[in-house]
């Protein structure tokens, strides 16, 4: 009887136990400082800094004023994935269009594109359909800037540190002569200990 | 008889020396005196960190024609390299804050009696006024 007691308690401390150290699903801000960090990807966080520090130094350089049209429009080129992962570049893309759009320098066109292939096709058909009907001749406008870039990595191994880098390369060109006007460059490097003991 | 836990203190030491960066960062700077800082209003909920990072001041300009950049600059006053996490936030005229796809919490790193400036620039033209955010 007695040890029937004492397995029952026991029984109820290790459920106790579970009950605290169970860490089931939760939400965490993705733009907080609890989100996970791993060292084979380019994380939310990476994505969001990357994009902050590249808007930065985008509306920092004062090229976008020198449109001769405001806000200028801005079509989307090739955004180059160098790294060994499938990432969708609209990752960070996206996060500068929209910052961009918001700083009321830059519109991004969606019917202009890389080999004709329109992120909004629904729009590039309507438009001309509009213009056959109307027999609207006017040019389309075209935009002024492109962008285009590439993301890199390189991962290096030192005993048993290993260090991985995310480039991310952006440049902004005149579509009227081919002219570089704005490019920069930012990394994103992590570092990862094995411990001394252990698989 | 020999004290046991002399031999204990001295790996403790050994240890914590290796965990430390000796030496601090040497600068040469320019000896024209550079622009005053803006005048700032501070809240301290940790006094460790407001004393072991210490906000030296603040710079403001304008980018761009009409966008707000902010440069703040710090001061690691430890003898140890310090990690901080950081982050920008801007309200515009009614000091209601301007949402942002690439703001969040970033990191900068300090070497021990390093000198660094964080800075970042409003995405809009609206932002009037900014808020900066330091953590451990």
């Amino acid at each position: 009887m007695k040890s029937l007691r004492s397995v029952a308690f026991f029984a109820v401390i290790l459920a106790g136990v579970s009950c605290v150290l169970a860490e089931g699903a939760k939400y965490v801000d993705p733009s907080g400082t609890k989100t996970i960090v791993t060292l084979n990807q380019i994380n939310p966080q990476d994505w969001a800094n990357m994009a902050d520090q590249m808007v930065g130094s985008l509306l920092e350089s004062g090229v976008l004023e020198r449109a001769p049209e405001k806000p200028a429009i801005m079509a989307i080129s090739r955004i180059t994935n160098k790294t060994q992962m499938q990432i969708d570049t609209d990752l960070l893309i996206k996060k500068i269009r929209v910052a961009l759009l918001k700083s009321g320098k830059v519109v991004t066109t969606t019917t202009v594109a890389i080999g004709g292939k329109n992120e909004d096709p629904l729009a590039a058909d309507a438009a001309e359909q509009q213009k056959f009907v109307s027999g609207d001749n006017t040019p389309d406008k075209q935009p002024f800037y492109s962008l285009s870039g590439k993301i890199l990595e390189d991962k290096v191994k030192n005993g048993r540190v290993t260090q991985v880098t995310y480039t991310f390369q952006l440049s902004l060109t005149t579509i009227k002569d081919g002219l570089a006007v704005w490019e920069d460059e930012k990394q994103v490097m992590k570092q990862d200990k094995k411990p001394a003991v252990g698989w | 008889m020999k004290n046991p836990i002399l031999p204990l203190l001295g790996l403790l030491a050994v240890t914590l020396a290796g965990c430390t960066t000796p030496g601090g960062v040497n600068t040469v700077q320019s000896a024209t005196p550079a622009p005053a800082f803006i005048q700032d209003r501070r809240v301290v909920t940790d006094a460790y960190l407001a004393s072991d990072i210490r906000v030296l001041g603040v710079h403001q300009t304008r980018v761009s024609g009409d966008l707000l950049k902010i440069e703040v600059v710090l001061l690691n006053t430890t003898g140890f390299d310090r990690q901080i996490h950081y982050k920008f936030e801007w309200q515009d005229s009614a000091g209601m804050t301007i949402a942002s796809p690439t703001g969040g919490w970033r990191v900068a790193e300090l070497k021990s009696k390093e000198e660094k400036a964080i800075a970042a620039v409003a995405i809009s033209p609206s932002a009037t006024d900014f808020t900066i955010k330091l953590q451990q």
